[in-house]
């Protein structure tokens, strides 16, 4: 008989089981350029998200081209174009007028990563020529920076609601797991208060606590708020059910017997062994998240103008003439909250699938 | 014997599997006569419990096929037959009964519904004349109050009733041969003994052949007439067995028979038969219970073919000629000449 | 059996008292009052807007204001008046319910018409490409936020004039014949319906093949095929009453859910539900109108997991709540 092998640390085996499954993988990558684009938006985006261009509205998204009518160009370049049905909107591409793409270039100011002050864009063209590769929308801003800006709310509102209510969710699922009793009771039926009302209702009667006029900052974290308000409830109700489960394990009455405090033996001993379904439930949730902040902005309570998030993007798209002649209006938002949200969930399964107790002990347990 | 109900030739059944082809079923073959009772014994693993799904074609496809043989039956054989005539052979000529009465009984019908639903389907009764069967059968396997039972569900019966249930649903239709797999395995020793009693009642009053896979011995001693050893997918002896409990003529029949307990006895240790059973994946070529045996010889690594060594009586072992004459002890014993 | 609903009912009734309360309160918190607009009027006096205010009751402190409010409600089924239509709360909201309700009902049809069927033929050809289509087509739909579909389909609408482009009713619907109105009312009904139907499909979808899988193995299913059944009526009639046990309860289940998953449907295709009078008395601070609103919706959802639990109490014999 042979020796047997050292068993694999968790870690190692969480590992290997991710390798597993390669959409998992792609989305954590789609996942990772997301948030790293977002955060160098001002840098990438050429243009500020309310810059608009009266010239210009309902521009169609232009194509970047290396051929033009006297052959290869080095450099990519769009071509201008002028307006030639005002009603309508139509704008022609002009042959005559190349405008070679340049890297680097001037642009507006702003500070990146918040701190360092500079002008600089990651691209552009020479002025007064435009580059829209995205288009512009009904007040002449460029789409792809509105994109990005709007990235940067859109991506973000969903890590910062899950932490709150996860955090929420958590403490309180545990104490009532745990301690039992009336304060369990209490908990349990104010979450079944919660759960009981639907969930966009609840939404909207609380967004309206908010004065519809604060600045943008204020809005964007009253409506993080009221997301992670509405979410903990259901976590807690999960966790409280894992807890009893722990609860009665050995550990748990030889920290009991050890004299720590009841705070203490939830923290730090029970709620970190619910952490491979934390992980999970986390992962799967962040897109509810985003989407209740793209309604919110999307019914016009949300993020406002001229502030750019996905979901008031998606309400320039509402109307019948833009999903009939400027359907990039529908499909840039569109596209970016449909990868993301099937990103997450790739990420999400293939983690639960790592993270399975009966896969990680190899049908041992 | 006259011609035998069923004749069983060299069936093979197999399972794919990530780990390759493996044969549960390696050429089996027997026959069953009517009115007597024909036990298969083996351990987990043996294949016993799939040679008696397979003549039914119950062998859940497609990981598992039949893959060779004949299942002689009326005239016909069974693995060669459309699904159609198949499916008009199970539940009315050949019944089936299986370990796990709580488990195989469904929980959202009655037990008199599920007992009619085979007469309904095979003799094409009315409900009504189908239910007033359904009673007669439940009366006819001693469960008391059989109206009243046979509103009831399953999960009101006691493990004892509900296999009473599975017998009545099994013999509804008068079969020839019934298949038990492992029917008292799940079931108190006392409600056990009244089980198999039940069968062999049955038996003798339908003329049934009956076909019992066990793993204990004691019960094969009891209620069966002939039997066969089954280990690691092939038959290892076969004959009455009365002869075979007296003078086993293999060595793994006779370790089974040497490791069972014994009344007035003295015993330190149980005897046990060292080793394990090979992998199915990995079988070799030669006998398989060679690394097992207390009497292994040169010659155990050839192919051991099945031989006939006095009349119906057979073992696989090369070495059963002196197991019969008494010089040599399949248990690997010292013989006192 | 009977006391168990009894006691569920008698739950139900605290638990709308906390939905009242909490939705009183969240109301309460909100600045300022429906008469804000009438304020910034400067056509309209301040002592006209006094006046108002003390007409409405909202003048009184918050808890005489709930007291009030709960005695109409239990006393005489008043819900209140609603501010901006200058109607009986109940009066605006029972027309909004009933088409948010006939909406929720067109997508439970869609749902469940199309899950069950393809749950159960992908089930049993397991790991065939039908299986394995149905498989990808179910995760990358669940990618799909209601907002994009409903957008999505929009533009087909518009763009291929199939279907209306919102609304309940076309212009000339009051001279059409009973069946053309029923026709007309479908028409606009199917998209909306298709939106929302669509959202739950792939993972009852998912569940109804595991679940028939699950039971597929189990040994009663061999039982009945030792019995000689036909393939078809081991599958219908034997696994799939089993399989189907726990589809109950989520049925109940989305049914309250689907009335929270129309809102967004209601506002893309203009369809008159109670999520788009909801949106529009929220933003009005129309007081009575939002909790009246919001306790309906809860009450539907309430009631549908009361009714999915009794079904399933009825459907599975082991079950007992004695």
């Amino acid at each position: 008989m042979e020796p047997e092998a050292p068993p694999d640390s968790p870690w190692r085996i969480f590992r290997r089981q991710l390798r597993r499954s390669p959409l998992a993988i792609a989305g954590g990558v789609v996942l990772g350029l997301f948030y790293v684009l977002a955060l160098f938006a001002p840098f990438l985006a050429p243009y500020p998200e309310d810059a608009m261009d009266r010239e210009r509205y309902f521009h169609p998204p232009q194509s970047l081209r290396w051929v033009g009518p006297d052959g290869l160009h080095l450099r990519p370049f769009v071509y201008a174009t002028t307006l030639t049905d005002a009603g309508g909107f139509v704008y022609d591409e002009d042959p005559s007028r190349p405008q070679p793409v340049r890297f680097f270039v001037r642009g507006s100011a702003y500070a990146l990563l918040g701190i360092l002050s500079t002008d600089v864009h990651l691209f552009g063209v020479d002025a007064p020529g435009r580059i829209y590769l995205f288009g512009t929308d009904a007040f002449g801003r460029d789409v792809l920076s509105r994109l990005l800006f709007g990235g940067q709310v859109s991506l973000t509102v969903g890590v910062v609601g899950i932490l709150i209510s996860f955090t929420l969710g958590l403490l309180l699922g545990g104490i009532s797991g745990y301690v039992g009793g009336l304060t369990d009771t209490a908990i349990m039926r104010g979450t079944e208060l919660l759960l009981s009302i639907p969930s966009l209702y609840l939404i909207i009667a609380m967004r309206n606590i908010i004065p519809i006029d604060l600045p943008s900052q204020q809005v964007y974290l009253g409506i993080v708020a009221i997301l992670a308000f509405i979410g903990w409830a259901s976590l807690a109700r999960v966790i409280r059910g894992l807890v009893l489960t722990i609860r009665r394990s050995e550990f748990v009455t030889a920290a009991e017997a050890l004299g720590y405090s009841r705070l203490r033996i939830i923290a730090r001993h029970i709620l970190p062994n619910t952490m491979s379904y934390v992980i999970v439930a986390a992962t799967l949730s962040i897109p509810s998240y985003i989407l209740g902040e793209v309604v919110l902005s999307f019914i016009g309570v949300g993020v406002q103008e001229p502030s750019a998030s996905w979901g008031n993007m998606l309400n320039q798209a509402r109307s019948i003439r833009a999903l009939t002649s400027f359907p990039w209006l529908l499909y840039v938002p569109g596209a970016a909250i449909f990868l993301t949200v099937m990103a997450f969930n790739f990420l999400g399964d293939g983690l639960r699938d790592a993270l399975d107790p009966r896969r990680t002990t190899g049908g041992r347990a | 014997m006259n011609e035998p109900l069923l004749r069983v030739e060299h069936l093979v059944t197999e399972f794919v599997t990530d780990t390759g082809r493996i044969r549960a079923v390696d050429d089996v073959s027997f026959e069953l006569g009517a009115g007597e009772t024909l036990a298969v014994v083996g351990e987990s693993g043996s294949g016993k419990s799939v040679t008696a799904l397979s003549l039914p074609r119950l062998v859940a496809q497609p990981r598992g096929r039949i893959a060779g043989g004949r299942v002689w039956f009326q005239g016909r054989d069974l693995l060669a037959l459309p699904d159609a005539d198949m499916r008009q052979v199970r539940g009315r000529a050949i019944s089936m009964i299986f370990q796990e009465p709580m488990t195989s009984l469904n929980p959202v019908f009655t037990c008199g519904d599920q007992v009619a639903e085979a007469v309904v389907l095979h003799e094409r009764l009315s409900r009504r004349a189908a239910q007033a069967r359904a009673v007669e059968m439940l009366a006819k396997v001693g469960i008391p109050s059989p109206e009243q039972r046979a509103r009831e569900y399953p999960h009101q019966l006691s493990g004892g009733m509900r296999q009473r249930v599975m017998i009545a649903m099994a013999l509804a239709c008068r079969p020839s041969i019934l298949i038990a797999d492992e029917p008292t395995t799940a079931l108190d020793v006392t409600i056990q003994a009244q089980i198999l009693e039940l069968i062999e009642r049955l038996k003798s009053e339908m003329g049934m052949g009956v076909l019992l896979i066990t793993h204990d011995l004691g019960v094969v001693a009891e209620h069966a007439d002939r039997v066969a050893v089954m280990y690691a997918g092939q038959i290892v002896e076969q004959g009455e067995v009365a002869s075979v409990f007296r003078g086993p003529w293999h060595p793994y029949t006779a370790g089974l028979h040497a490791s069972l307990p014994r009344l007035g006895v003295r015993q330190e240790h149980l005897r046990v038969i060292p080793g394990a059973v090979p992998n199915p994946a990995r079988f070799p070529a030669g006998c398989r219970f060679e690394p097992r045996c207390p009497v292994r010889a040169e010659g155990c690594g050839q192919p051991q073919p099945l031989v006939s060594l006095d009349g119906d009586r057979l073992s696989r072992c090369h070495r059963a000629g002196a197991f019969a004459a008494g010089t040599l002890d399949p248990a690997g014993a010292e013989v006192r000449a | 059996m009977h006391r168990y609903i009894l006691t569920r009912v008698l739950h139900t009734i605290p638990l709308l008292g906390g939905i009242s309360l909490l939705t009183f309160l969240l109301l309460q918190l909100t600045p300022g009052d429906f008469l804000n607009q009438m304020a910034e009027n400067p056509g309209i006096s301040p002592a006209t807007i006094e006046a108002m205010r003390r007409n409405f009751g909202l003048d009184r402190p918050w808890y005489v204001q709930y007291g009030l409010y709960l005695r109409n409600l239990v006393l005489h089924f008043d819900f209140g008046e609603s501010f901006s239509r200058h109607q009986p709360v109940f009066t605006v909201l029972r027309e909004g319910l009933g088409n948010t309700l006939l909406l929720a009902v067109a997508s439970a049809a869609v749902t469940w018409g199309l899950a069950l069927p393809l749950g159960i033929w992908a089930a049993v050809r397991q790991h065939s490409w039908v299986d394995r289509l149905l498989s990808l087509v179910a995760f990358v739909w669940l990618s799909i936020p209601e907002i994009l579909s409903g957008l999505l389909l929009l533009m087909l609408a518009a763009r291929t004039g199939w279907f209306p482009v919102g609304g309940m009713r076309s212009l000339d619907f009051d001279e059409l014949t009973a069946w053309g109105q029923f026709l007309d009312i479908a028409h606009h009904l199917a998209l909306p319906a298709l939106v929302v139907g669509l959202i739950p499909l792939a993972s009852r979808m998912r569940q109804m093949r595991s679940n028939l899988l699950d039971v597929l193995r189990l040994d009663y299913v061999t039982t009945a095929r030792a019995k000689g059944l036909d393939e078809r009526v081991v599958v219908f009639k034997h696994a799939l009453r089993n399989a189907l046990n726990p589809m109950i309860t989520l049925f109940g289940y989305t049914l309250g859910a689907l009335v929270s998953g129309s809102f967004i449907a209601e506002i893309i295709f203009s369809w008159p539900g109670l999520g788009r009078i909801t949106l529009d008395a929220l933003l009005t601070q129309d007081q009575y109108l939002v909790m009246g609103s919001v306790l309906m919706a809860s009450l539907v959802l309430i009631l549908g997991n009361l009714v999915a639990d009794i079904l399933l109490a009825v459907a599975d014999p082991r079950i007992s709540y004695d």
